[in-house]
């Protein structure tokens, strides 16, 4: 199979890459690039570990093809901080003891963070809803969702006083 | 004298006995003597077992010294997850 | 150490609760698993898995496969030895099937290629001809008459004649006359449970590079619960020294016990011997549930007495556990723990093992422990239910607790299920009115605690912060306690160490992450090196000061004089020195030059030159009077030392020292909790008093 040459925008930086026509975005982000935040945990869409931001929308990079990414803007957990600043979720991941392994974390990071930038203010309800695509083995889930909620209070009261 | 308990299934090779004396200063000194008084439990040391000591369950401790008097029982060789 | 030493001990770092020093890395998408490495030229391995539960492995054709452009290797059982021990061996056959595919899943065959589309191509052109063989996965079915026989001849001395071949071993535990126990019970319930042979389902599936080099040197790079044991079993399958193969941990992303052994990584390391290249295996998810560790597949009868009062007068429960295709002895552990909470006179278990056509069965959280116990607590709740009891008071009742004979031997130590029975029952949640659709309930558990061989190494770092290194992989924030605990012993702040977790070639032997150990047990050794390096640093100054050892006590972070011994002058004089050796217009102490003095104030401590060499003391004293350059770890013992005040560092410069001063100033901890007098530390680990087992620091076990 001829390889394809795909253009994309990552973590704000212009990406370009070749791959095969059945080659995940995932795959992609891992081996080609060297982004290997992302990580496949399933391979079916299941885990939510693979979660990156796809043109604003969430997406599963393993259900993702390679070439789809095509002038796409893409968003992963390496672009989260700023600098060494870290982004307020990641910082209350770590406050709150919401890891614990770590494997699942990238992904639920990008995806919790998804969520607030469409609601900064959801119900723990919402946010599980939202984050039930994201599987955790080790930490149970009580303190995900507290380590969310103290970032979004955080980032909402950030974004009053610015 | 070091008296050992044995587990259930153990006891068919110590000829029924539930516990077993033999001489011995050391965990490895306890295992030999018992392998040699009871041939029939030297497949079971070979592959491995644990020892309790007065309620402390030692895995590799072949110095350990048994202290005169101590609770002595044999265990299958522990592992977790 | 005894329990009263620590009853007795206000903590000041353990019992805090630090950042995780994994966590930004974990948050940034930095830290490393097993997936995440790559080397130069590095090849994809992929594995060809067996389609039938049984089947006899008639022959593989992989010509056309090592044909194909891109394929480096290809390899089957026969690129493998044939290990002596029944242990290896099927951990090996469980890698690469030998003569017969066990089960759905079994590897048969594996490439290496260039990519992963080439492997995936490769795969398909490997031709195997099977003989399908009738298959049973019922544990139940298993022992029966005329069940399909998995493997021939794997029956252990302990099995009773007459049973089916598939039964490999048979085990017994308890005490007293259950017959008689159950005569005088007012209630006695019999119930059938079966257990699924449920996945272990970490996040991360297995995943490894390995890399052997044309002289038999190897490395590998792979997620497991314990390096050292991947070394043992990847060396000893490969037919290799265990010097050289270096095995390093990456991130674990989750194990639960299914990490304790290899799946992956003998394949990985025979496919980079033959190709000459680094291999990297990455399962997936599929593969991960097809072929590796689920815990055992049960089934268990369990019958309880109990009088009208509560008293359970009688327990028995027959075992019967199948661990797959290979023998397992994780049904001993389920004899041992069924009715281990419990202070029964009459108690006895039976245990089976039985093979079936399913994975090998990996350990999985107090392997066989919590199958046992299910069936138990089921059967209890059920006689409370019947008899119109509450749960929690027939538990208390009948509580296992110090001097209660354990129904696998050993009489209990203190231990502590009284008292978590009390507090379950003081918590709110316990009588929080329930809405409609929720239910309460509580159940006992046991497990063992075995220490196993733990080996750290902490060294002392130049500018006085410290480093422990530790030999277990970190699956639940290991590291975090190991610093606590050392913080908490030198006396120093947690942020001042770091503790990681370091490769086969750069610590002594660990056994595996499992069985709850590692904080208890790798603590401990923690405890012991730091103890060693306080002493060790406390005989230095005794030294440098020209003072018998026994008058210098560890205080604070740092070695002070003190005690009737020392003179009352040499704490004054050394202040004195201390405060005056920062500025640095002082003119240095006599017998050291102006040179040696400048280093010492360098913020980064760092003096250039090499120790001198005295071959006949510690070679990390040196006497540096007369202006001898020192390396780090130097101690000035010049003809005025003590005397004049040079500001003796030990072992680290200047760290020590500054950490006593600014704990003092900016914390206001007048006093950081002392390790007592620092004698033979080691002879207090093994306290009869205490439950648990300590570690030893002998070699490893062969398994």
């Amino acid at each position: 199979m001829k390889s394809l040459q795909v253009s994309t925008t990552i973590n704000g930086d212009a990406a370009e890459f070749l791959c095969a026509p059945d080659e995940t975005l995932l795959d992609v982000l891992r081996n080609r690039l060297g982004l290997t935040g992302a990580k496949e945990g399933c391979g079916t869409g299941d885990c939510g570990a693979c979660s990156v931001m796809l043109n604003g929308r969430l997406v599963c990079s393993c259900l993702v093809l390679g070439a789809e990414a095509e002038g796409a803007e893409i968003a992963t957990i390496e672009g989260l901080a700023e600098g060494d600043v870290l982004h307020p979720l990641q910082q209350a991941f770590i406050d709150h003891a919401a890891l614990q392994c770590g494997v699942c974390t990238p992904g639920i990071l990008v995806a919790a963070k998804a969520l607030l930038d469409r609601d900064p203010d959801p119900s723990d309800e919402a946010l599980r809803y939202w984050l039930a695509g994201n599987l955790c083995r080790c930490t149970g889930y009580d303190k995900i969702i507290a380590a969310v909620q103290a970032a979004a209070a955080e980032m909402r009261g950030a974004r009053d006083v610015a | 004298m070091v008296r050992v308990r044995l587990w259930g299934s153990l006891r068919r090779a110590a000829d029924g006995l539930e516990e077993v004396e033999v001489r011995a200063g050391s965990v490895k000194e306890m295992l030999d003597a018992l392998a040699e008084a009871h041939p029939g439990l030297a497949p079971q040391i070979a592959r491995g077992v644990s020892v309790s000591i007065d309620g402390v369950i030692y895995r590799e401790a072949w110095f350990t010294p048994i202290p005169p008097g101590a609770e002595v029982v044999l265990m299958p060789y522990m592992t977790g997850g | 150490m005894s329990l009263d030493e620590y009853s007795r001990r206000e903590f000041k770092q353990v019992g805090t609760r630090p950042r995780r020093p994994d966590g930004v890395d974990k948050v940034t998408g930095r830290a490393m698993y097993g997936a995440d490495a790559s080397a130069p030229g590095m090849l994809v391995g992929r594995i060809l898995r067996s389609p039938h539960a049984h089947a006899r492995i008639k022959a593989i054709d992989t010509a056309a496969a090592e044909a194909l452009a891109g394929v480096k290797a290809v390899i089957t059982a026969a690129d493998f030895g044939l290990p002596d021990d029944d242990f290896t061996r099927d951990v090996q056959d469980n890698c690469m099937a030998r003569g017969k595919a066990l089960y759905d899943g079994h590897a048969v065959a594996a490439v290496a290629a260039v990519d992963a589309a080439t492997a995936k191509a490769a795969l398909k052109l490997i031709r195997v001809d099977y003989e399908t063989l009738p298959h049973v996965t019922d544990v139940d079915a298993a022992m029966a008459p005329g069940a399909p026989v998995v493997q021939e001849g794997r029956a252990l001395e302990n099995v009773p004649a007459g049973m089916s071949a598939n039964v490999t071993s048979h085990c017994e535990f308890g005490h007293g006359d259950p017959a008689a126990g159950f005569a005088r019970a007012d209630r006695v319930i019999e119930r059938h449970f079966t257990t699924a042979a449920t996945h272990q389902g970490y996040i991360e599936p297995h995943a490894c590079l390995a890399s052997v080099s044309a002289d038999g040197k190897a490395d590998l790079w792979c997620c497991t619960q314990g390096h050292f044991f991947v070394r043992t079993l990847c060396s000893a399958i490969l037919g290799m020294e265990a010097s050289q193969l270096r095995v390093t941990a990456s991130e674990i992303g989750g194990g639960f016990g299914g990490k304790t052994t290899v799946f992956i990584e003998p394949v990985a390391l025979a496919l980079s011997r033959k190709a000459g290249r680094p291999v990297k295996i990455v399962m997936s998810r599929d593969e991960v549930f097809r072929a590796t560790g689920p815990t055992v597949s049960t089934s268990i009868e369990v019958k309880i007495g109990m009088t009208k009062d509560g008293r359970i007068t009688a327990g028995e429960a027959h075992l019967r556990y199948s661990g797959g295709a290979f023998p397992c002895a994780t049904v001993e552990m389920g004899g041992q723990a069924a009715f281990a909470a419990y202070d029964l006179d009459h108690v006895r278990t039976y245990g089976w093992n039985a093979l079936t056509n399913r994975p090998k069965e990996a350990a999985y959280r107090a392997p066989g422990a919590p199958q046992a116990i299910y069936a138990v607590e089921n059967v209890i709740d059920e006689l409370c239910l019947d008899l119109g009891l509450d749960p929690l008071e027939v538990r208390l009742k009948n509580a296992a607790t110090k001097g209660t004979k354990s129904s696998y031997g050993p009489t209990f130590p203190a231990i502590g299920l009284v008292a978590t029975l009390e507090a379950a029952k003081a918590h709110p949640h316990y009588t929080a009115p329930l809405a409609e659709g929720q239910g309460r309930g509580l159940s006992c558990g046991f497990w063992f605690n075995f220490g196993g061989n733990s080996c750290v190494s902490l060294n002392v770092n130049t500018d006085g912060t410290v480093g422990v290194t530790e030999g277990n992989p970190d699956i639940g924030g290991s590291r975090a306690s190991i610093s606590l605990m050392a913080a908490e012993e030198l006396g120093i702040p947690y942020e001042r160490i770091r503790t990681i977790v370091a490769d086969t070639a750069s610590l002594g032997y660990n056994d595996v992450t499992d069985g709850s150990r590692v904080t208890f047990a790798v603590g401990l050794a923690t405890i012991k090196a730091a103890r060693a390096a306080i002493r060790l640093m406390c005989e230095r100054a005794a030294k440098i000061w020209g003072i018998e050892a026994d008058a210098v006590e560890w205080k604070d972070g740092a070695a002070v004089p003190a005690g009737p011994n020392a003179p009352a002058d040499v704490a004054r004089r050394d202040r004195r020195g201390l405060v005056r050796d920062r500025r640095p217009d002082r003119r240095p102490p006599r017998g050291q030059c102006r040179r040696r003095r400048r280093q010492l104030w360098r913020p980064s401590g760092r003096c250039r030159g090499r120790p001198r060499d005295r071959g006949d003391q510690d070679p990390a004293l040196h006497d540096l009077s007369g202006c001898r350059q020192g390396g780090a770890s130097r101690l000035c013992r010049g003809p005025d030392a003590g005397r004049r005040g040079a500001g003796h560092r030990l072992g680290a410069e200047r760290g020590i020292y500054l950490w006593r001063r600014r704990a003092v100033a900016e914390r206001g901890l007048s006093r950081l909790p002392h390790p007592g007098r620092l004698g033979p530390a080691e002879d207090r680990h093994g306290d009869p008093g205490n439950p648990q087992s300590r570690p030893s620091l002998r070699g490893a076990r062969r398994r």
